[in-house]
């Protein structure tokens, strides 16, 4: 079973990572925590999912808490931690950023899922 | 006045032309002494180039004396030296001269033609009083009058002073006609400049619309990828869930399951709606701040406009600084009725203020630890129009820049970040287009604060658009 963390403000994006993730969820291969704020997510992960979660999908244009904050918080409370950001911006300055602040990968939208769930299985074969 | 002064003496009587003759020609002494005077005075002006040295040596004045018997032979010789262009500079004229028409009407017709012309009237008195003569001419200062018998002294003095005269006001007309057409020229030039100055604001105003417009591209992109990964995605969960379907029909389905597929079948297809109709929002928010001619006047809310440009004006700041993150507040007052608008310069309005306000904030972060960018727009209706306070707590501007923010080209920007038209643009939109009124007022370091007032309209008033 995969642990993952989705953030993303827009209510939809969840909506469609659990529409994605059926068949998974179903199947018990993965389960799925859905915030729609960086503070909320990052209050879980340092309570209850703390060291529970396997990997964090994570939106960039957030409200209060953006998703690059989020990355940094959850390098200092887990420097292990697996992050995908994910986001509409697909130009090399916010990848760079991504990838300099420790992100694992830099997933652009629109989401390409077939391809994101090999990365997630992939990942946890490694 | 190199030439001699041409002096034409009207009278019937031959005896005067002698008279005339004897008084203004030359004896040959007189011609001897003229010949070495102007030689002495061509070898000083030569020297010092002093060239009205001639003026000063009234002894030396030589005429080219021309003669008439009668009023209509006088009006053909001036008519001739006229269309020659060399013109008479002394016309003496006397009054009765049987059987032709008389002096006083000779020079009434021929000042009709040539008002230029300077007369001596020699007369006796005998036919025209003086009252007569100025009701017939006028009072003018191009005709004297001499009384016969005259006194030789006084015909040379007048014959003197006449030609210098009609010499002077020559040169004065020549030099008038030179100045007129020096200004019309010069006038000619400047309204070139005006036309080129105008084509290149035109020009400038155009580029202000694309950099603007390049400042939005990357926030359009970001904004219409998002609709199109729900797009692109929600379809395939569909696909997705009519798999399912048919799995579950090869089974034994149970009605519940299917009840759920289908209704997720059509929270989806919602989705999907939803997002295309999102994505359709922008691009024509884009095409209609791209649109530069043919200004399409709408009925609208500006609360609506605010809330469709400031996201795009904040997604454009975001994706130029990837880091940089600001409050936004929204105060707005659902009192305000509809009014007419062009909604793309209006929109135009608040991209440049919001631009501004985020460059002004994330400069702010960049140095300022602990700082938080908040954006604050309200809107209130009052009776008869409406307000907008736009009010950003970036570095604000200091109260000599502020009397400028609204001048053409004026920016605080690095060269080739600002072109300095989007204020102005702006404040052209707002004061002039729809009426109404826009004034900033900040505390360095502290804040900024744009305040626009509108009336309600129903049409705007026609006008060329900058």
């Amino acid at each position: 079973m995969i642990r993952l963390m989705v953030v993303d403000d827009e209510k939809d994006s969840l909506l469609l990572y659990k529409l994605m993730f059926r068949k998974e969820i179903k199947n018990q291969e993965i389960e799925l925590y859905c915030y729609d704020s960086g503070e909320k997510a990052l209050q879980a992960l340092k309570n209850e999912l703390a060291g529970k979660v396997d990997l964090v999908l994570s939106d960039i244009n957030m409200p209060n808490m953006d998703g690059f904050e989020l990355l940094k918080e959850i390098k200092k409370v887990n420097q292990t931690q697996n992050v995908y950001m994910v986001s509409a911006y697909g130009d090399d300055i916010h990848v760079n950023e991504a990838k300099s602040l420790g992100a694992s990968d830099y997933i652009s939208k629109p989401v390409n899922f077939p391809y994101l769930k090999e990365l997630i299985f992939q990942s946890r074969a490694a | 006045m190199s030439k001699k002064p041409k002096i034409l003496i009207c009278d019937d009587n031959e005896s005067i032309h002698e008279d005339f003759r004897f008084t203004l020609g030359f004896s040959e002494a007189q011609q001897e002494k003229k010949e070495l005077s102007s030689k002495l005075s061509s070898l000083i002006n030569e020297i010092d180039g002093d060239e009205n040295q001639h003026l000063t040596e009234n002894n030396s004045i030589e005429y080219d004396l021309h003669f008439a018997k009668q009023g209509e032979e006088a009006m053909l010789k001036v008519v001739e030296a006229e269309a020659k262009n060399e013109p008479y500079s002394l016309i003496f004229m006397d009054v009765r001269m049987p059987p032709g028409i008389d002096g006083i009407q000779t020079i009434k017709l021929l000042r009709k033609d040539y008002p230029h012309l300077e007369f001596v009237i020699c007369t006796a008195f005998s036919d025209y009083n003086w009252e007569e003569i100025a009701k017939e001419l006028g009072h003018t200062d191009k005709v004297l009058f001499v009384p016969k018998p005259f006194d030789p002294t006084a015909i040379k003095q007048i014959a003197l002073s006449q030609t210098i005269k009609f010499a002077l006001n020559q040169e004065n007309q020549a030099y008038s006609n030179k100045l007129e057409t020096m200004v019309e020229k010069r006038t000619e030039q400047l309204k070139q400049q005006l036309e080129e100055i105008k084509n290149m604001q035109q020009t400038l105003v155009n580029q202000e619309k694309l950099a603007s417009l390049g400042t939005m591209t990357a926030g359009i992109a970001h904004e219409l990828k998002n609709p199109l990964h729900f797009i692109s995605n929600f379809s395939d969960s569909i696909l997705n869930i009519i798999e399912e379907v048919n799995e579950n029909l090869r089974s034994s389905p149970s009605k519940e399951d299917l009840d759920e597929l289908t209704e997720l079948m059509q929270t989806t297809s919602q989705k999907i709606k939803e997002h295309a109709a999102r994505a359709n929002s922008i691009i024509e928010s884009m095409l209609i701040h791209s649109r530069g001619e043919g200004m399409i006047e709408d009925s609208e809310n500006i609360n609506s406009i605010i809330n469709k440009y400031l996201n795009l004006a904040y997604v454009s700041a975001r994706s130029l600084h990837s880091n940089f993150h600001c409050q936004n507040i929204l105060n707005l007052d659902t009192d305000i009725k509809d009014s007419a608008f062009v909604v793309q310069d209006m929109g135009r309005v608040f991209i440049n203020l919001l631009s501004n306000s985020y460059y002004s904030m994330h400069q702010k972060a960049e140095h300022l630890e602990g700082y938080k960018p908040r954006l604050e727009i309200s809107t209130k209706n009052c009776d008869n129009d409406f307000e907008i306070t736009i009010k950003d707590n970036g570095d604000g501007i200091n109260e000599e820049k502020l009397k400028h923010i609204f001048d053409p080209f004026f920016t605080t920007k690095p060269t080739g970040v600002g072109t300095g038209l989007g204020l102005s643009i702006s404040y052209d939109i707002i004061t002039n287009q729809h009426q109404g009124t826009m004034i900033c007022k900040s505390k360095p370091g502290e804040w900024t604060e744009f305040i626009i007032r509108l009336p309600y309209l129903d049409h705007l008033q026609k006008r060329n658009v900058a």
